[in-house]
């Protein structure tokens, strides 16, 4: 007896150390979710303003997409009413980084693609409106990863109650496990003779998702009971549900798990939760039940079924009219493709956040809850740049299904990261290729080496005749490297414009060889490439794998004139209390002088003129200047277009994922992937750089001689000042000849 | 021998026109130190109204609204050499040298008028 009794004490004993182990396990994993509020990410904000060009259409659907409701007459903050070229929109007040905005009512008006006028609505003058900014996401900046969390208050009407009508109808009256519903279950179970009914509450179910397994042992169950117990006994049924709507697992997307109703409405509807229609709400709870088993996308009928029978449910627990039911009972079931998603998720983009939240601030203060991210990510551009891609690839693909593609675009002058493209697929979470992905580059390292050449105006300029015959140079591993042009043929000698214009290979590996690999490797990293660089000579024509990501660094030094910036996916990171988070110090630097890279520049605008990249004139307007570089690797493995207007550089990448060949050159593919995005959104001109040591002479470029501008197939060639050529052409008159000959002995007195 | 006399002709030339332009210069020239109000004072379009901003915050020493002011000029208006110089003369009152003669030079680069040329080089002569 006394032996029992000790028995007893000592079991007893155990059994409350191990509840207060189990405790202290269930309040913690609580608690983490809990308050793991995630830092909110925001694209960056719509400024409208006199002459900006913006697409009216485009304005509607952006002020949509942050959903502003369309009205007839705007009276309240988030909406707005158009008629014809008119907008009213009434503003919603927002806290920025630099301070609050206030709620405004403007009144903007367009002429075609251009704000004409912008005003209060009281016809008071309005310089600038800044409308709030799109959220496009939440990052647990822990774990990093995404999750729309909602508060209970939020939930649509009718998802609390056909929860628990459906999965556990006395979740307020149990205390975490329900014996009556798991007598039922097992008795359900036993006359179907398999498992049709669970007997889990919310709060079982709720534990059972804070861990990572799905084994189903009987030490599982009973620990999730305990721990349901005890999570009952901590905190509220409101905190308890609030949790697991967040929590609740409801799908699968590649490698990324749809935790939470929030996110859930999101990925099934492109809707926000609150906005839910009690026929898409029942389809939700529907799914709980079985993610993968009642998948809508897979098993649309399944889930259908489902969904019905959580409709009838609530008729039958009277909660919704069995009018209202079978009104809802003929309804689609409203999911979306997964193409419609993700136009509203940007995970490549939200991808660079992370890496540069890593990179550029300290992991202590990104622990602390209600962060603030303010990106540099244009929605609109962002938008456009994943449909060229998109559609491009759709025209491409017939030849080749399995091509992929990724581009960069960014603020030419400032290297604000706009938008990212990481798969031909909108929203696609997995490998994001604009980062990730390394791939031979081929020319696009052109333009190192004559930028080197171009620093050097005594030996080079623009019209310096290069050679371009066979060479055959140690390869540097033991053997022989002969790089051939493209279409086979030598031409013998060639300006150098010409050369990058048309991308000769071996004037490319001449003129490399006769600069030394090491001065264009320096070059190539001054330009901004961090990543290591074989000293081989096949690197003159680009082999070396590098990521969208790395060529967009070495072009934005050149469109911004020779100055190495970083490129910012984020503008300002803010605390809960509106504070700035430090961020590591990142500086632009002046890589290059002005002078050679104007040249470059020039240059690069002739191969859109009428070298490799002029098919992008065919749509874009004539008018508008514009410079970049082709490139195509080996048995066309890679088709690569990295170039710029005034205002955006973009890198377009198109390739298979396992390397083989496509039928694309740098040309036929990527530079159109490129040129649909600039013709849809307002480009600028590329402006020369202006320098005092840069001066425009007329010349005829193919015998590098200087020529009246009458002279047939005389142009105007920039040249850094005592560099241009001293001989004259035979077209020039005698007397020009000597008038000039006389200036140049007279300036070069007082240099 | 002709190159002498054509440069002493030229030196002459140039001793001339110093001459006659230094007394006009210096009865006019009463150039305060420091601009008193921001030349954008009243500007209406959105370059402008940021820079007015920019100008104010600037004099006022509230130099990260400044930055922040001058970050919203650049994304309406990206190669305006103004902003560069502003954002030069931010960089000197942050003490940094080095990249405010960056951004004047950054500044020349982008084709700015002359009175704006002027200051530049100004700027770059005093922090030189």
């Amino acid at each position: 007896m006394s032996f029992l009794f000790k028995l007893g004490i000592c079991g007893l004993v155990l059994v409350l150390a191990y509840s207060a182990y189990l405790d202290s396990v269930v309040t913690q994993k609580f608690e983490g979710k809990k308050w793991a509020i995630p830092a909110q990410v925001y694209a960056r904000p719509l400024e409208l303003y006199e002459g900006r060009l913006l697409n009216p259409k485009e304005l509607q659907a952006q002020l949509k997409r942050q959903g502003y409701q369309a009205v007839r007459t705007a009276r309240r903050t988030g909406t707005f009413s158009r008629s014809g070229n008119t907008f009213v929109i009434y503003s919603r007040a927002f806290h920025f980084p630099d301070g609050a905005e206030m709620s405004r009512k403007a009144k903007v008006v367009f002429a075609g693609n251009e704000i004409v006028s912008l005003n209060n609505a009281d016809g008071s003058a309005l310089p600038l409106l800044r409308l709030d900014p799109q959220p496009v996401g939440g990052i647990y900046p822990a774990s990093y990863e995404d999750r729309i969390l909602i508060r209970l208050s939020q939930a649509p009407k009718y998802l609390t109650k056909a929860l628990m009508a459906v999965e556990d109808q006395r979740f307020y009256d149990h205390w975490g496990i329900s014996p009556t519903s798991i007598a039922r279950a097992f008795i359900v179970n036993m006359m179907a003779g398999g498992l049709v009914q669970g007997g889990s509450t919310l709060t079982q179910q709720l534990v059972k998702n804070f861990y990572l397994t799905n084994e189903r042992t009987l030490t599982r169950k009973i620990n999730e009971a305990i721990m349901s117990v005890l999570l009952e006994v901590h905190y509220s049924k409101d905190e308890i549900l609030e949790a697991y709507l967040n929590e609740v697992y409801l799908g699968q997307h590649g490698r990324r798990a749809i935790h939470g109703f929030g996110l859930a409405s999101q990925f099934y509807f492109a809707q926000p939760l609150k906005e839910l229609s009690l026929a898409k709400t029942a389809l939700l709870v529907g799914i709980v039940k079985g993610p993968s088993y009642y998948n809508p996308r897979r098993f649309p009928e399944r889930a259908m079924e489902r969904r019905n029978l959580v409709l009838d449910v609530l008729a039958a627990e009277g909660i919704v009219s069995q009018a209202e039911v079978d009104r809802s009972k003929k309804l689609p079931s409203g999911v979306v493709t997964r193409e419609q998603v993700n136009t509203s998720a940007y995970p490549a983009y939200i991808d660079m956040v992370k890496k540069q939240l890593r990179e550029d601030y300290d992991e202590k203060d990104l622990t602390s809850e209600g962060l603030r991210i303010f990106t540099n990510m244009d929605p609109i551009i962002q938008r456009y740049a994943q449909k060229s891609m998109t559609e491009t690839v759709q025209i491409l693909e017939t030849k080749d299904p399995a091509l992929q593609g990724a581009m960069v675009v960014t603020s030419a002058q400032t290297g604000d990261l706009l938008a990212v493209v990481g798969d031909k697929r909108p929203g696609y979470v997995g490998f994001n290729r604009a980062i990730e992905a390394q791939r031979q580059v081929g020319s696009l390292l052109k333009p190192a080496i004559y930028l080197t050449a171009l620093e050097q105006p005594a030996r080079f300029t623009l019209t310096t005749p290069v050679k371009d015959s066979p060479i055959k140079v140690k390869d540097g591993k033991g053997g022989f490297w002969e790089p051939q042009n493209y279409d086979g043929k030598s031409r013998g000698e060639v300006s150098l414009q010409k050369a990058l214009t048309h991308s000769y290979n071996q004037a490319a590996t001449q003129t490399g060889m006769a600069l030394g690999i090491d001065n264009v490797l320096k070059t190539m990293r001054r330009l901004g490439i961090n990543k290591p660089l074989p000293k081989y000579p096949s690197i003159l024509l680009g082999a070396v794998s590098l990521s969208p990501m790395d060529i967009a660094s070495m072009y934005q030094t050149i469109a911004s004139g020779g100055y190495q910036m970083p490129i910012r996916a984020i503008e300002a990171v803010v605390d809960a209390k509106g504070q700035p988070l430090k961020r590591y110090n990142i500086s632009v630097k002046k890589a290059f002088e002005p002078a050679p890279v104007e040249l470059l520049r020039n240059a690069m605008g002739q191969v859109m003129r009428e070298g490799t990249g002029r098919r992008a004139y065919w749509s874009l307007d004539k008018n508008i200047q514009v410079a970049g570089k082709t490139g195509t690797t080996n048995d066309l493995r890679d088709s690569w277009f990295a170039g710029f207007t005034g205002n955006l550089l973009a890198v377009t990448w198109l390739g298979n994922d396992d390397n083989s060949p496509t039928s694309l050159t740098g040309s036929s593919g990527a530079l159109r992937v490129w040129t649909k995005l600039m013709q849809q959104i307002p480009v600028s001109s590329v402006k020369s750089l202006s320098s005092n040591r840069i001066e425009y002479v007329w010349v005829k470029p193919e015998t590098h001689k200087l020529a009246d501008m009458t002279c047939e197939g005389a142009v105007q060639v920039p040249y850094i000042i005592g560099s241009e050529p001293r001989e004259f052409d035979e077209c020039t008159s005698p007397a020009r000849a000597k008038a000039r000959t006389f200036f140049d002995s007279v300036r070069k007195w007082f240099e | 021998m002709t190159k002498i006399i054509i440069s002493i002709g030229f030196s002459l030339l140039l001793a001339g026109c110093a001459g006659t332009g230094q007394p006009l210069s210096s009865s006019e020239a009463v150039i305060p130190a420091e601009e008193p109000t921001s030349p954008y004072e009243g500007r209406q379009d959105a370059l402008g109204a940021l820079l007015n901003q920019a100008v104010k915050a600037l004099e006022s020493g509230e130099l990260s609204s400044a930055s922040s002011w001058l970050s919203r000029a650049m994304r309406v208006e990206p190669t305006d050499p103004a902003i560069y110089y502003y954002l030069a003369k931010l960089r000197m009152e942050q003490g940094n040298v080095a990249e405010a003669r960056e951004l004047a030079g950054r500044a020349m680069s982008l084709a700015p008028d002359q009175a704006l040329r002027d200051k530049l080089n100004d700027f770059l002569g005093l922090s030189g």
